[in-house]
């Protein structure tokens, strides 16, 4: 049961990360999904977000099976989307010091916050409060 | 009448073979040459048992193909030499990786003896091996040695003599499953079509190194009469593939070992293996590096930002003050030399201060070393052994240690190839002006720019050294062997202390060559006396006019070629003489200002430019250390020309091709 619960965190997360990934790429490629504004048109930042969500996959299988260490795949999937996340936020914080001091932070909309890698990075802290734990104590129990 | 017998130790490297071997011979040692070579060889004589035991030390390998002098000269030995008994010498905690040498030597038919050394540390840890049982399952005599304390050599020396006195030995084979066999069957029947050749070796032995496309054993078959016979073989299969299965096939056997004879040696898969599973994935490891290095590139510009705005206005603030000096001379040398100079390198400090900080954690967390683990495979595949990717990494740094850490690469070729290619690798030198024009000309997506270039540099090395394999350097990599440390997590004090230990250079630099540079310009940029600062009829306006139509065809002006000069001695000098030759010494952003609004300035020839600073000759640390590296001046002007050839080539294909596009 509590693996059935990790394949399907994976499973949602991993689908999640490439279908926003494929989203971010393709609104670089057609103009017209660009201007909905739904995701930013990065291709990097979209292939970022699809090995993101490769490696989650990657794990579902093995995980709903039982494979031992199959768990590595969601293991190392979290602690991606959480760096990430926190890579994002840190961009995100720099933006917002620079208009601080530089700038009119009136003018400062916080539009960046929307972006997929931060967002879906919250997905990723539940999961590590449910399960790091129990990675950091070496346990391989798939 | 005394017997006597002739044993070689062989082993890993840093396992205890030469304490061992000092312990079993005393002061009765002979230190000499390898024949033809200049390896280091050792041997000595001990009496035990009624018999004189000749030893003789062969070099550390970690296996018997013939990828590396040591390896040749260990097996020709064993093989040519024909001792009467193989030590190896095991690192008792470190079986898995030692014991695959044991299955390569146990292959050769030879009488062999296991020293598992280090015992004393393996037990202090916990391991408990059962060396009976081992011995059962090898089919080999293991006795227990602490080389550092002496103990076990009587042992050691008992069964060494047991041994030769055995007779005769079988080979121990392992299997390699049927399609495998079945290819090794028809390779030994094709083989003894030569008796001389499967008198001399054993033919199993001859067949597996052949399927693993040995070129030592291809030697040997070229001056066989069963040439003909192993060749139509081989012909239909891939060396490649095959020595790959072959050696998971010897760890499987390693693994289904293991834990019979070691109750504790075989862990529990802990968090580094946890992480290793998947960052070392044959599919998914690459992506994940690049995934790595982008976050990297996207911090250094995203976070530096607002700190370069803080430089930026101490720089503004010093040059209101530099511009109240009298002289006025001495105004502009402040203002437009040093500040404008020294001032523009600084600013981007906080880029490069984060990106080696950045690169520190990588490093110190131990996942650089799977990175280098991970390239190693596609690094093989272009001709280059694993080991250049470290010099590479370090590249981003500084070509200069980047090229100086070469020495760890043995093969003469391999590391002339990586000395040439390491200039292609962005160094933090190079990244200012990639800082400044990717934001200018491309604010949308600066860091995917930056990025961009830094994978266009990777990308050029790996052509380059494919080219140079193919042509004048030929050869094969050596394979590449690295113990993986678990991951460690790092420490804000110990990446600090690594960023400042390298970054602290540019400060150095720039109080330095720098500012030297920045006060040649200002005075070049200054004179004729009377002349406009930085105009075309000053000294740096007549160079770079006389320099310009050269570089014309990619849409440079003459300041930016003035600034390419200059950038020979120092890359950052390329900043500082363009805030120089546009005379905005004391407005830092005017710079930012002036090039947007110079009309030959768009983001193709933008692009072009930072290609161009990318790949084009390396700076004077760096050509010196490339001489003194080769001890060659014909390979250091062969490394300027050749990158500024391909600089050239490829800034022209961007500016044409970007103009062609435009103009469609």
């Amino acid at each position: 049961m509590k693996n059935g619960m990790k394949g399907v965190f994976a499973a949602v997360m991993g689908a999640f990360y490439l279908g926003f990934g494929i989203l971010e790429i393709c609104s670089t490629i057609f103009p017209g999904l660009a201007a909905l504004e739904v995701v930013p048109a990065d291709i990097l930042s979209g292939f970022v977000l699809c090995v993101i969500g490769l490696v989650f996959l990657a794990g579902v299988q093995g995980l709903r099976a039982g494979t031992p260490g199959a768990v590595a795949y969601l293991f190392v999937g979290l602690l991606l989307s959480l760096s990430f996340g926190l890579v994002a936020l840190l961009a995100i914080g720099a933006g917002w010091l620079e208009t601080a001091l530089f700038g009119d932070l009136s003018e400062w909309s916080g539009a960046e916050m929307a972006a997929p890698m931060l967002y879906l990075a919250l997905g990723s802290v539940a999961g590590y409060a449910a399960w790091g734990r129990e990675f950091f104590r070496g346990i391989a129990r798939a | 009448m005394t017997k006597k017998i002739t044993i070689a130790l062989a082993g890993n490297p840093n396992v205890g073979k030469s304490t061992l071997f000092s312990e079993i011979t005393g002061a009765q040692q002979h230190i000499g040459n390898w024949p033809g070579v200049t390896v280091e060889k050792k041997s000595g004589t001990v009496r035990h048992g009624g018999c004189e035991i000749e030893v003789v030390d062969l070099p550390g390998t970690y296996s018997l193909t013939a990828y590396s002098l040591d390896e040749v000269i260990a097996r020709d030995f064993i093989i040519d030499g024909k001792p009467d008994v193989v030590v190896q010498v095991v690192d008792a905690t470190s079986l898995e990786r030692n014991l695959y040498l044991t299955t390569q030597l146990s292959e050769l038919g030879v009488p062999l003896v296991i020293a598992l050394n280090m015992s004393d540390m393996s037990e202090q840890r916990g391991d408990s091996i059962d060396r009976k049982k081992m011995a059962e399952y090898l089919e080999i005599p293991v006795v227990r040695t602490v080389g550092s304390k002496g103990e076990g050599i009587g042992d050691l020396l008992d069964a060494v003599v047991r041994e030769a006195g055995t007779s005769p030995h079988h080979e121990h084979s392992i299997g390699y499953g049927d399609p495998v066999e079945a290819v090794i069957a028809d390779l030994i029947e094709a083989l003894r079509q030569d008796p001389a050749l499967v008198s001399r070796y054993p033919p199993r032995w001859l067949a597996v190194r052949l399927l693993e496309g040995d070129e030592d054993a291809e030697k040997k078959i070229r001056e066989s009469t069963a040439r003909e016979a192993v060749y139509s073989i081989l012909s239909d299969i891939d060396a490649g593939e095959y020595e790959a299965l072959m050696a998971d096939r010897r760890y499987e056997v390693i693994s289904a070992v293991l834990p019979q004879v070691c109750t504790t040696c075989v862990r529990e898969m802990t968090a580094s293996d946890l992480i290793d599973r998947v960052v070392t994935n044959r599919y998914l490891g690459i992506p994940i590096f690049l995934a790595l290095m982008w976050g990297a590139f996207e911090l250094t510009f995203t976070v530096a930002s607002p700190f370069m705005g803080m430089i930026e206005a101490v720089q503004e603030y010093l040059g209101g003050v530099a511009a109240g000096i009298q002289p006025e001379w001495l105004a502009t040398l402040i203002g437009d030399g040093i500040i404008g100079g020294v001032g523009s390198v600084l600013i981007f400090l906080p880029n490069i201060f984060i990106l080696l900080f950045l690169l520190a954690i990588l490093e110190d967390s131990g996942y650089l070393a799977r990175a280098a683990f991970v390239m190693d495979r596609l690094m093989y595949s272009i001709g280059l052994p694993g080991r250049s990717f470290i010099p590479m990494l370090v590249g981003f740094g500084c070509n200069v240690p980047a090229i100086m850490a070469t020495r760890t690469i043995e093969d003469k070729n391999d590391r002339l190839i990586t000395i040439l290619i390491n200039p292609f690798i962005s160094c933090g030198a190079r990244l200012p002006v990639f800082v400044l024009f990717a934001g200018l000309f491309f604010p949308e997506n600066p860091g995917t720019v930056i990025f961009g270039l830094y994978v266009l540099g990777i990308v050029v090395a790996i052509a380059a050294a494919k080219l140079f394999r193919a042509t004048i350097l030929p050869g094969k990599p050596a394979p590449f062997l690295m113990e993986m440390p678990p991951y460690r997590l790092p420490t804000l004090m110990t990446s600090v202390r690594h960023m400042w230990d390298r970054g602290s250079m540019y400060l150095r630099k720039a109080g330095g060559i720098i500012l030297v540079g920045a006060i040649i310009i200002w005075a070049l940029a200054a004179y004729p006396a009377g002349v406009e600062y930085g105009s075309a009829a000053s000294y740096a306006g007549m160079i770079g006019q006389a320099a310009q139509p050269l570089f014309a065809p990619l849409g440079f002006n003459w300041e930016m070629t003035v600034s390419l000069i200059f950038g020979f001695v120092a890359k950052e000098i390329v900043i500082a003489s363009l805030g120089t030759l546009y005379g905005v010494g004391e407005d830092a952003g005017a710079l930012e200002g002036a090039l947007l609004a110079d009309p030959m300035l768009g983001s193709v020839t933008a692009l072009a430019f930072m290609v161009f600073i990318l790949l084009y000759l390396p700076c004077i640390a760096t050509m010196a250390v490339i001489r003194k590296e080769t001890g060659s001046w014909k390979w250091t002007a062969f490394s300027v020309i050749f990158g500024t050839a391909v600089a050239y080539l490829l800034a022209l294909v961007i500016a044409k091709g970007g103009a062609f596009i435009a103009g469609v």
